[in-house]
C-alpha cells in the first residue's frame, strides 16, 4: 500500500515539475500567424492573392455610393419603409448621416484591405516617404529583386485604386502604410486631398516603375487578372485627369494605346461575358468565382429585379441598383434603324420592372454568380484620352468609335438625329461642338459605363456633378421622388447635393478618437 | 475524535444525530450536568467503541479514568438534590411521535441537574420542588423550549422542529463547509420540489431563489440557456458567464445538461474569498451542483411524472389591413379637413397600400391571417423519471429521465434522455471511492425563422391559396401553375392590376393611376416567401451527445490526512443537421445541407491532500491541490447543394458541395492550477480562511500565463461567546468578512496572436483558377494579454431568531475588476475596429438580503417565506485612459461605456414630442436653431431636445436614455402545508430596468402594431394627435431616440406548484411508501411596466457579432412568453 502512494507522489511530482507544462504551451492548430508567415515568395504572395481577394467585399456597397449617387440608378419603391431602402433613399437624396452603416462598411472594407497590402508591402521593405514610394529596408521575406517588384507592383496598385476611390469619395481621408498601434494611430489625422493624391501618385509611380512591361498578348495566361503595368497607367491617367493635369495624363494613355496590346472587343456584350472573361478590353478587373467557393459575384441576385422569383436567377432578385428612367431614356433604341446595343446588355425588363442586366449570369444558389467586375476598361482608356485632348477631331473620332462599337450607324445629315443611333456627323446641328464637348463626352461614359461605378467620380471629375443631378431630379421627381415618405421638395434634392456632396466620415471614427479633433467634412 | 472532545465535556457535547452522518456540535448543551454527557456518551454510542480500536488506546484509557472520576462526583451531586419525582414525555408538535434522547435539565438551580428521554419519550427527573422547578427541554433537530413545572407531576412537553438546520453542510470549493462556519458568502439551494418546475433545465428553476444570482430568459425558444449572472458584469469583453462545476467537475455548456431530478443541492460561490479557489475563472461566480448520492438503506425508489401545456402569454396587438387602410383613409379625411395640408398631400395612401387592402378585403372575402398565431403551436411538456438509491458498504444512486419539451413556436422542441449512476463506497478502512457515470442524449429542434418575420408580414397575404387568390394570380403568365393549398408568396401578386372600392368608398383603379407604370402594382414588397413557408421547408436540428464521467479514490493516509486524487472526463458531440428544401427561401433555390459535428473532449485531473486538526480549541484544516485541465476541440462542418430530392437529405446525394462553408477545426485549451486553504476556528467562535490558487493558461502567451488569487476570510460568531448564551430568543448570530481575488480568461484562444484566414482568389484565363491566398481576417487585433482579476470584499451578517423562525443574512460587497480583457475601439482605418487590451477597470458593489420566515408551524399547518432582494451598481472606472467608449448594435443603435457611470447605457437623443406644425419648425428655424441631420425638420417627426444648448442639433446633443442594468431584483418563495396538501409558489421581479424596444425602432413592425400606431399619432397640423406619437417613418425615426426607450420592469409569478400527498394509511394498504398528485404551473401572471409596449420584458437580443456585454437591453422580434400548466405525480417505493 504504501508503495503505491509513493509511486503516486512522485508521478504527481514529476508531472508538477515538467510535463505538464505542456498543457499550457499551446499553438494554433487551424490557423498561421501573422508572425509565422510572410517569410519568402511564396508565402508573400499567397499574402497577396488574400489582398486581391480584399477587392470584393468593398464592391457590396460602393454601388450605392457612386451610381445611387448620381443619376444611373435609384432605389425602386419609393413609397417603402424597409431600413435597407431607407438606408438606400438616404444615399439616393444625398440625406445619409455620419452614422450611415452602408457608408461605413465601405469605408471599413476598404481599409481592411489597404491592412492586408500594408502587410505584403512591409514584408518587402517598401515604404511610402516624403512624397516617394521606394523600397527602403531590406525586405523581411526572402525573393530575388524580380520578384520582390513584382509581387510590390501589384499591392501597390491595389492600395492606390482604394485610396483613389476613399480620397474621392470622402475627401482628405487618413494615410496609412504600415500597421501602427492602437495609440500611435489616435495621433493620425486626416490628410489633405492634395496629400493623398501625391501618395496615390507615388504608389503608382513606383508600381509602373516595378511592373514588368508585357503587352495583352505576352501575359501569361495563368497572370490574366493580376495587376498589369498598364493598369497602373491607367489608374495614374485617371488620378491626373481628376488632378487636372491632363498632359500627363494623356502621354500615359498614349502609352497604352500604343504599346499594351489592348484594344476594344468588336461586340459589347462580348465584353461582358462570363464566357470570355479577362479579355482583351479589360485593363483590370475584380474577379469573381461562382461554385460554392465563398467567390461568386452577389450582383447578379442583389441587381435582379424584385419579387421576379426565378425568372432572372434562382433564389430571386433584390432590385437593387434599380436604373433610373433618365439613364433609360437616353439609350436610343428605336423599333427600326440603328439602336443603341448598350442598352440590352445594360439594362433588361421584367413585367414593368427595370434592372441592371450587365452582370447576371444563372447561379445554383443566391450571391453566387460568375461575373468579373470591370475596373478599368480599354473604352474608358480611349474615353479618358478624349477628355485630356480636350475638343478635337481626334476626340470626336475617339467618341464616334466607341458609338461604333455600341451599333451606331452613319448620320445621313438630315432627319431626326435621335431617330435612330448615329455617329456625331462631322457638321451641322449635331455635331460635337467645342461647347458641347464635354456633354456628349460624359453620355457616352454614363452609356458606356452604367453601373461600373464611374458616373459619381466622372460628374465631379468635370465640374458638372451640380448640373447634372439638377437635370436628372427635375426629370424624375414626379415619377418618383414625389412619392417619397416623408414628402421631398425638388428644392430639398437639389439643395442635398450642395450641402453634402462628400460622403461623412463615419460618426464612429470621430467618437473613437477622443485625442485629436477630426475635421467632419462639410454638411454632418 | 471522540476521545479528545471528553476533555472538555463542560462545555460542548458531542452527540450524534439519528438522521445524518455527521457530528453536529449545539450549543444548546451547555447547560448540560456532566452526569447527562457521560450518559450519552454511554448510550450505546457506537463511536466509542470504534475509537477503543484506534491506534490511540493509551490516550483513550486516560479518559476513561477521567470519566470514571466524573461519574463518583456527579453520582453525589444527584443523591445531594434528589428529593421529589417529575414524570413527562417528550413528543413531536407536529407529529406527536416520541422523541428520545431529548435531555431535561432542571434550571434556575446551582447545580442544574438533567436526564434524557427513552426511546418511548418519556423521562424521569429528580427535583428539589416541584412548585417552582423550571424545566429546559432541547433535542437536536427541536427548538429548545423552557417548561414551568408548577407542581404537576406529570408533564407533557411538546417540542417544535426547528425551522432551518443551522449546522446544515455546504459544498465550497473542493470541500465542504458547515454553513455555521462559513466566511465567505455562499448561496445554498436544496432541490426540494424544484424539478416539480415544468422547465426542462435547472437554470429557469433557480430564477428569483437567490440574491445575487439574475438568471434572465433571453427567449422564450426551448433548449436555449438563460442568461445568468452572479453580483452584476464584473467582465466586458471577456465571457461573463459564472462557472458551472457538477459534482467537482466545471462543466463548460453550464447547467444546460443536468437533469434536476438528479440534483441535490446547487451552492453559489458569490464572493471572490470563496469563488477564489476555483482562481482563474472564479471572477463570475461559481455554480456548484452536486448530486444526489445513495443512501445506506434498502432500495428507494421514486417515480416521477408530469405532463403540461403551453401557451403564449400574450402578443402583439396588431391591425389588419384592413383595419390599418381604414385607419389611413380616416386620417385622410383629418387631413381633408385641416386648411394648412395641401391637396396633393391629403391623400397620402400609396397604390400598393390600396392594392394590398383589396387583396384583403376582395380577393380573401376580408379573411386575415394572423401571422403570429401561424408561429405558434399548441405545445405539450412532458416527463418521466425513475430513480433508485440505497446500499450499505457501497452506496448507489442510480436515475433515468425522459422529457420532452415543446416550444410554442412553430418547429421547437426540445428533447432529453439522462441516466446518471453515482456509486460510493469504502475499500477497506483506509480507501474510499467513488464513480459516476452520467450518459445523456438530447435533440433540439430550433426554429429557423425568428417572431419577427411572423408579427411584420402583411395580414393579407392568405397562408394558401384560394380558389379565388389562385385565379388571380394565373393572369400573370410565371404564376399560371398555381394552385388552390399551394403556398401563397408576396411575388406572386406582383405586377398585376387591381380595381376595387376603397374604405372610404370610392372606387380606386390601378390602370388609371398616373405613377403606375402600365397600371401595374406589386402590393407586398417583401421579397421574401412567407415566414410559415419557409419555416415548415426548413429544417434545424441538433443532436447532442454527453458523457460526463469520473472516478475518485481518497486514502487515509495518516489521521486527519487525506489524499484524494480523481479523474474526470467530459465527452460531447454534438452533430447539427440543418436542411433547407427546394425554393424554401426563395424561388429557384437549390435544396442544401449543412452537417456541422463538434467534438468536444475534456480531461481533468485532480489531486488534492486534506488536514484536519483539532488541538484544545484550536481547529484546523488544509487542503493542498493540483489540477491539470486539457480540453481538445474538433469541429467539422460539410455543406452541400442540389439534392436530387427533397427526403433524402444526406450529403451523399448532393451534386456539389459548397466548399466555402466546407471545413475542419482543431483547438485545444489547456489549464494547469495549484491551489492551497488553510481554515481554522478557535471556540467555533472565531473562524479564519486563507486561500490561494495559481492557475496558468493557453489563453496567454509565455509569461504571461499564469495567475495569482489569494483569498482572506473572517467570521466570528457572537451566538457562541458566554455573554449571549442566555439569549435564548437567538438562535444564531454571525458577523464575516472576506475579502479575495479571481480571474477571468474567458476569451477566444490565441487572441493574443493575429492569425491568417484563407482568403482565395480566381486569376487566370478563362472563368480563372482558384488560387490560394491568405489575409489577417479578424476584425479585433491581437495583443499581449494576461489575465483579468477581480478584487472583491465582501462582508455579511446572519441573524437567527425565535426558535430559528425568522433569519435573515446581509450582505454587502463591493469587487474591482481591473485589466480588464477589454476589446477597445480603435481607429477604424487601421483595418480593424477593435483591440484586445488588458486594461481599464469596474466595479460592482450591491447589497443583498435574504429573509426566511417560518409563519405558521402547528401539527397541520406550516407556512414558510423566503424573500430576497439583490442590488447591484456597476461602475466603469476606467477604460485605460479614455473618457468613454461607443459600442454599436445590431440597428446601429449606440451603447455608451462611459467613466463614472455603468458600462452600459443607451445613448442617442431626448425627444420632446414631435414638431407639430411646419410653422412651428419655421419659428424655430427663424430664431436660429439648425440641424446637420439630415432628416430632422419634418412636421409629424419627433422633435429632439438642444442637450448642449447651441441652437444646433446634431451628433453632440446625444446623451444617455437609460442603462440595461436593474436597481434591483427581488424573488420571494412561499411554500405552505396544510394536513395532505402543500402549495408553493415563486414570485420574482425586476426592478427600474430599461431597453430598446428594437420593435419600435425598426418601421416594418411598427407600423401595424396598435401600441406604435395609437389614434393618437401626428396626422396633420390640426390633428397632432397626443403631440407625442410621431407619424409611421416619419423625421429621424431610426436614430436611437428615448422613443423607443422603455421600462423593462416587471414582477411574474414565476411558478406554482399545488400538491396533495395521499395519507399514509392510503399508501400502506397500496403498499407503497408515499405519492402525491401535483399541478405546477409557470409564468402564470406577469405585471409589466406601464410604457413598455413589446410582449416580452425579459427577451433579449444578443447575436453573431453583436453578443458582447456591453451591448446590452436590446429587443427585437422577442418571442411571447410561454405559459405552462402541468399536472404531475410522484411515488416513492
Amino acid at each position: 500500500m504504501k508503495n503505491i502512494f509513493h509511486i503516486y507522489f512522485l508521478w504527481i511530482s514529476i508531472c508538477i515539475l515538467s510535463a505538464c507544462s505542456k498543457v499550457i504551451d499551446l499553438q494554433p492548430e487551424s490557423n498561421v500567424s501573422v508572425d509565422n508567415f510572410y517569410r519568402n515568395y511564396t508565402e508573400v504572395r499567397t499574402a497577396l492573392t488574400g489582398v486581391y481577394n480584399g477587392l470584393q467585399k468593398p464592391l457590396e456597397t460602393e454601388w450605392m455610393l457612386t451610381e445611387l449617387r448620381s443619376d444611373i440608378s435609384k432605389q425602386g419603391s419609393p413609397g417603402s419603409t424597409s431600413v435597407s431602402n431607407i438606408e438606400l433613399n438616404d444615399l439616393n437624396t444625398y440625406l445619409q448621416n455620419s452614422s450611415h452603416p452602408r457608408v461605413y462598411d465601405y469605408w471599413f472594407y476598404t481599409y481592411k484591405n489597404i491592412r492586408s497590402a500594408n502587410y505584403v508591402l512591409r514584408s518587402l521593405g517598401v515604404r511610402y516617404q516624403e512624397g516617394a514610394t521606394t523600397f527602403a529596408t531590406e525586405p523581411t521575406a526572402v525573393m530575388d529583386e524580380e520578384q520582390r517588384q513584382r509581387l510590390a507592383g501589384e499591392a501597390l496598385f491595389i492600395r492606390a485604386y482604394h485610396y483613389f476611390n476613399l480620397t474621392r469619395l470622402f475627401g482628405g481621408v487618413f494615410i496609412l502604410t504600415e500597421p501602427q498601434t492602437p495609440a500611435d494611430l489616435k495621433k493620425i489625422n486626416r490628410s489633405s486631398i492634395a496629400d493623398c493624391f501625391k501618395f496615390i501618385e507615388a504608389d503608382l509611380k513606383a508600381a509602373i516603375e516595378w511592373l514588368p512591361i508585357q503587352t495583352y498578348d505576352k501575359q501569361p495566361e495563368a497572370d490574366r487578372g493580376r495587376v498589369t503595368l498598364w493598369a497602373a497607367k491607367a489608374l495614374l491617367a485617371k488620378l491626373y485627369l481628376t488632378m487636372d493635369k491632363k498632359t500627363d495624363a494623356l502621354s500615359l494613355l498614349n502609352d497604352i494605346i500604343d504599346r499594351s496590346g489592348h484594344a476594344l472587343l468588336a461586340s459589347f456584350e462580348d465584353v461582358f461575358s462570363i464566357n470570355n472573361e479577362m479579355n482583351r478590353e479589360i485593363l483590370f478587373a475584380v474577379r469573381y468565382k461562382a461554385g460554392g467557393l465563398g467567390l461568386g459575384n452577389f450582383m447578379a441576385n442583389a441587381f435582379a429585379p424584385l419579387n421576379s422569383g426565378s425568372a432572372i436567377v434562382n433564389g430571386n432578385g433584390s432590385g437593387l441598383n434599380y436604373p433610373t428612367l433618365h439613364l433609360e431614356s437616353r439609350y436610343i433604341v428605336p423599333n427600326t434603324g440603328f439602336k443603341d446595343e448598350r442598352k440590352s446588355v445594360t439594362i433588361g425588363r421584367y413585367n414593368t420592372l427595370s434592372y441592371v442586366q450587365k452582370f447576371i449570369s444563372q447561379v445554383m444558389t443566391r450571391n453566387d454568380a460568375e461575373n468579373d467586375f470591370p475596373v478599368i476598361r480599354y473604352s474608358d482608356v480611349l474615353l479618358m484620352k478624349a477628355e485630356a485632348l480636350g475638343y478635337s477631331q481626334e476626340s470626336v473620332d475617339i467618341i464616334n468609335s466607341i458609338r461604333k462599337r455600341a451599333g451606331a450607324g452613319v448620320y445621313p445629315g438630315s432627319g431626326n438625329f435621335s431617330a435612330a443611333f448615329y455617329l456625331y456627323p462631322d457638321s451641322g446641328p449635331e455635331a460635337i461642338t467645342d461647347s458641347n464637348f464635354l456633354d456628349k463626352l460624359l453620355l457616352e461614359r454614363r452609356l458606356e459605363f452604367a453601373f461600373e461605378n464611374h458616373r459619381y467620380f466622372d460628374l465631379v471629375r468635370t465640374g458638372h456633378f451640380e448640373s447634372a443631378m439638377d437635370t436628372y431630379y427635375e426629370a424624375e421627381y414626379d415619377q418618383h421622388y414625389r412619392r417619397f415618405r416623408p414628402p421631398l421638395e425638388l428644392d430639398d434634392l437639389k439643395k442635398n447635393i450642395r450641402i453634402r456632396p462628400l460622403l461623412p466620415i463615419p460618426q464612429r471614427e470621430i467618437d473613437t478618437n477622443n485625442e485629436i479633433q477630426i475635421i467632419q467634412n462639410p454638411g454632418y | 475524535m471522540y476521545c479528545f472532545s471528553i476533555s472538555y465535556v463542560n462545555f460542548f457535547a458531542l452527540v450524534q444525530n439519528s438522521n445524518k452522518k455527521s457530528f453536529v456540535i449545539n450549543r444548546k448543551f451547555v447547560n448540560w450536568s456532566a452526569k447527562q454527557l457521560v450518559d450519552q456518551f454511554y448510550k450505546g454510542n457506537d463511536q466509542i467503541n470504534r475509537i477503543g480500536d484506534s491506534d490511540t488506546k493509551i490516550a483513550c484509557y486516560m479518559k476513561k479514568i477521567k470519566r470514571l472520576l466524573l461519574l463518583f462526583c456527579l453520582f453525589l451531586q444527584v443523591q445531594a438534590f434528589a428529593q421529589q419525582t417529575v414524570h413527562g414525555t417528550v413528543t413531536d408538535l407536529q407529529t406527536g411521535e416520541p422523541i428520545a434522547g431529548a435531555s431535561i435539565t432542571l434550571t434556575g438551580v446551582k447545580t442544574p441537574i438533567s436526564t434524557q428521554t427513552k426511546d418511548d419519550g418519556t423521562f424521569v427527573l429528580k427535583v428539589s420542588s416541584l412548585l417552582n422547578a423550571r424545566l429546559m427541554v432541547s433535542a437536536i433537530g427541536y427548538n429548545t423550549q423552557l417548561v414551568e413545572v408548577n407542581g404537576q407531576e406529570n408533564v407533557s412537553i411538546k417540542l417544535e422542529a426547528t425551522a432551518t438546520v443551522l449546522d446544515d453542510v455546504v459544498v465550497i470549493g473542493y470541500g465542504e463547509q458547515k454553513k455555521s462556519h462559513l466566511t465567505g458568502a455562499v448561496a445554498k439551494l436544496k432541490n426540494e420540489n424544484l424539478d416539480e418546475i415544468p422547465a426542462s433545465s435547472i437554470d429557469r428553476m433557480l430564477i428569483g431563489k437567490m440574491a445575487g444570482l439574475t438568471v434572465q430568459n433571453l427567449t422564450s425558444e426551448t433548449g436555449v440557456s438563460p442568461r445568468i449572472r452572479v453580483r452584476g458584469l464584473s467582465s466586458i469583453s471577456a465571457g461573463a458567464d459564472p462557472l458551472v462545476v457538477v459534482d467537482g467537475h466545471p462543466m463548460p455548456d453550464g447547467l444546460a445538461a443536468v437533469n434536476p431530478f438528479d440534483v441535490e443541492s446547487v451552492e453559489v460561490l458569490k464572493d471572490a474569498a470563496s469563488a477564489a479557489i476555483y482562481g482563474s475563472r472564479g471572477a463570475n461566480g461559481v455554480i456548484l451542483i452536486t448530486t444526489k448520492s445513495g443512501k445506506s438503506n434498502k432500495p428507494k425508489y421514486t417515480l416521477k411524472a408530469y405532463y403540461g401545456i403551453k401557451d403564449a402569454y400574450k402578443l402583439h396587438p396588431v391591425m389588419t389591413t384592413r383595419e390599418y387602410t381604414e385607419k389611413l383613409y380616416a386620417e385622410a379625411a383629418m387631413r381633408a379637413n385641416d386648411p394648412t395640408v395641401p391637396a396633393n398631400r391629403v391623400n397620402l395612401i400609396s397604390a400598393q397600400e390600396k392594392a394590398r387592402y383589396l387583396v384583403e378585403s376582395v380577393l380573401s372575402n376580408g379573411q386575415s391571417t394572423n401571422w403570429q398565431k401561424e408561429g405558434l403551436q399548441t405545445a405539450g411538456i412532458y416527463n418521466i423519471q425513475l430513480g433508485v438509491a440505497g446500499g450499505k458498504e457501497i452506496k448507489y444512486f442510480v436515475s433515468g429521465n425522459y422529457q420532452q419539451d415543446d416550444g410554442i413556436m412553430n418547429h421547437n422542441e426540445f428533447n432529453r434522455i439522462n441516466f446518471r449512476t453515482k456509486i460510493d463506497g469504502n475499500l477497506g478502512r483506509k480507501v474510499k471511492f467513488g464513480v459516476n457515470l452520467n450518459p445523456s442524449y438530447s435533440k433540439t429542434i430550433r426554429p429557423t425563422t425568428n417572431f419577427t418575420d411572423y408579427y411584420r408580414f402583411y395580414s393579407g397575404l392568405p397562408v394558401y391559396h384560394t380558389v379565388a387568390t389562385a385565379a388571380f394570380v394565373n393572369q400573370n403568365e410565371q404564376w399560371k401553375d398555381i394552385r388552390p393549398g399551394d403556398w401563397a408568396q408576396p411575388r406572386h401578386f406582383s405586377n398585376l392590376t387591381y380595381a376595387g372600392y376603397m374604405p372610404d368608398g370610392t372606387f380606386w383603379d390601378s390602370n388609371l393611376d398616373p405613377g403606375l407604370t402600365g397600371g401595374k402594382v406589386s402590393p407586398f414588397s417583401s421579397s421574401n416567401n412567407t415566414p410559415k413557408s419557409i419555416a415548415d421547408r426548413q429544417s434545424n436540428i441538433t443532436n447532442n451527445y454527453r458523457l460526463q464521467s469520473g472516478g475518485n479514490l481518497s486514502l487515509d493516509l495518516a489521521r486527519g490526512l487525506v489524499l484524494k486524487t480523481s479523474g474526470s472526463i467530459y465527452f460531447n458531440y454534438i452533430e447539427r443537421d440543418f436542411f433547407s428544401k427546394r425554393d424554401a427561401r426563395a424561388d429557384g433555390e437549390v435544396n442544401r445541407g449543412e452537417h456541422f459535428t463538434r467534438k468536444y473532449i475534456d480531461l481533468l485531473w485532480e489531486n488534492t491532500l486534506n488536514y484536519t486538526k483539532r488541538e484544545g480549541h484550536h481547529n484546523f484544516a488544509g487542503l493542498l491541490g493540483f489540477t491539470a485541465q486539457k480540453t481538445n476541440i474538433l469541429e467539422a462542418q460539410i455543406v452541400g447543394l442540389n439534392l436530387p430530392s427533397d427526403d433524402i437529405q444526406t450529403l451523399n446525394q448532393a451534386s456539389s458541395i459548397e466548399l466555402e462553408n466546407t471545413y475542419t477545426r482543431k483547438n485545444a485549451i489547456g489549464l494547469l492550477s495549484y491551489l492551497g486553504r488553510i481554515t481554522y476556528d478557535y471556540k467555533n467562535r472565531y473562524l479564519f480562511s486563507v486561500s490561494l490558487r495559481t492557475d496558468g493558461s493557453s489563453y496567454f502567451p509565455k509569461g504571461k500565463k499564469y495567475g495569482w488569487f489569494p483569498a482572506v476570510s473572517a467570521g466570528w460568531r457572537l451566538n457562541e461567546e458566554p455573554f449571549l448564551a442566555d439569549v435564548l430568543w437567538l438562535n444564531n448570530l454571525k458577523i464575516r468578512t472576506s475579502y479575495g481575488a479571481t480571474g477571468n480568461n474567458n476569451i477566444e484562444p490565441f487572441a493574443y496572436m493575429e492569425l491568417l484566414n484563407m482568403a482565395n482568389y480566381p486569376l487566370g484565363g478563362g472563368t480563372g483558377t482558384l488560387e490560394n491566398g491568405l489575409a489577417a481576417n479578424n476584425d479585433v487585433l491581437p495583443n499581449i494579454l494576461t489575465w483579468e482579476r477581480t478584487y472583491q470584499y465582501n462582508a455579511g451578517i446572519d441573524v437567527s431568531v425565535l426558535n430559528n423562525r425568522l433569519s435573515l443574512s446581509l450582505e454587502y460587497y463591493n469587487g474591482v475588476t481591473d485589466r480588464l480583457l477589454l476589446k477597445q475601439a480603435t481607429m477604424s482605418f487601421s483595418g480593424s475596429n477593435q483591440f484586445w487590451n488588458n486594461i481599464g477597470k469596474v466595479r460592482n458593489r450591491g447589497f443583498e438580503i435574504e429573509l426566511n420566515t417560518v409563519n405558521i408551524r402547528n401539527r397541520k399547518t406550516e407556512w414558510s417565506t423566503s424573500f430576497n432582494l439583490s442590488t447591484n451598481k456597476n461602475t466603469l472606472l476606467d477604460l485605460g485612459g479614455e473618457a468613454y467608449q461607443l459600442n454599436y448594435g445590431e440597428r446601429n443603435e449606440v451603447y455608451a461605456a462611459i467613466i463614472g457611470a455603468p458600462s452600459v447605457q443607451f445613448y442617442g437623443y431626448k425627444t420632446n414630442g414631435v414638431w407639430l406644425s411646419d410653422e412651428e419648425i419655421a419659428k424655430a428655424q427663424a430664431e436660429g436653431l439648425t440641424s446637420t441631420l439630415s432628416k430632422y425638420f419634418i412636421a409629424g417627426g419627433l422633435k429632439f431636445v438642444d442637450i448642449n444648448g447651441d441652437n444646433e442639433i446634431n451628433e453632440k446633443d446625444r446623451t444617455v436614455l437609460g442603462t440595461p442594468f436593474p436597481n434591483f431584483t427581488w424573488g420571494m418563495t412561499n411554500n405552505i402545508r396544510y394536513a395532505g396538501f402543500d402549495l408553493s409558489f415563486v414570485i420574482q421581479g425586476v426592478q427600474g430596468v430599461k431597453l430598446i424596444n428594437g420593435d419600435g425602432y425598426y418601421n416594418e413592425s411598427k407600423w401595424y402594431n396598435k401600441n406604435y400606431n395609437t389614434p393618437n399619432r401626428w396626422v396633420s397640423a390640426a390633428y397632432p394627435g397626443d403631440g407625442k406619437t410621431p407619424y409611421a417613418a416619419e423625421g429621424a425615426d431610426w436614430m436611437l431616440t428615448d422613443y423607443v426607450i422603455e421600462n423593462g420592469s416587471y414582477a411574474a409569478l414565476r411558478s406554482v406548484i399545488l400538491g396533495y400527498a395521499l395519507p399514509s394509511s392510503i399508501t400502506k394498504k397500496m403498499k407503497i411508501n408515499g405519492a402525491r398528485f401535483y399541478a405546477s404551473g409557470e409564468n402564470l401572471f406577469y405585471i409589466m411596466a406601464k410604457g413598455y409596449r413589446g410582449i416580452n420584458p425579459e427577451a433579449r437580443t444578443v447575436s453573431g457579432n453583436y453578443a458582447s456585454p456591453l451591448i446590452d437591453g436590446y429587443q427585437r422580434g422577442a418571442f411571447p412568453i410561454g405559459r405552462t400548466i402541468t399536472f404531475g405525480i410522484d411515488i416513492n417505493f
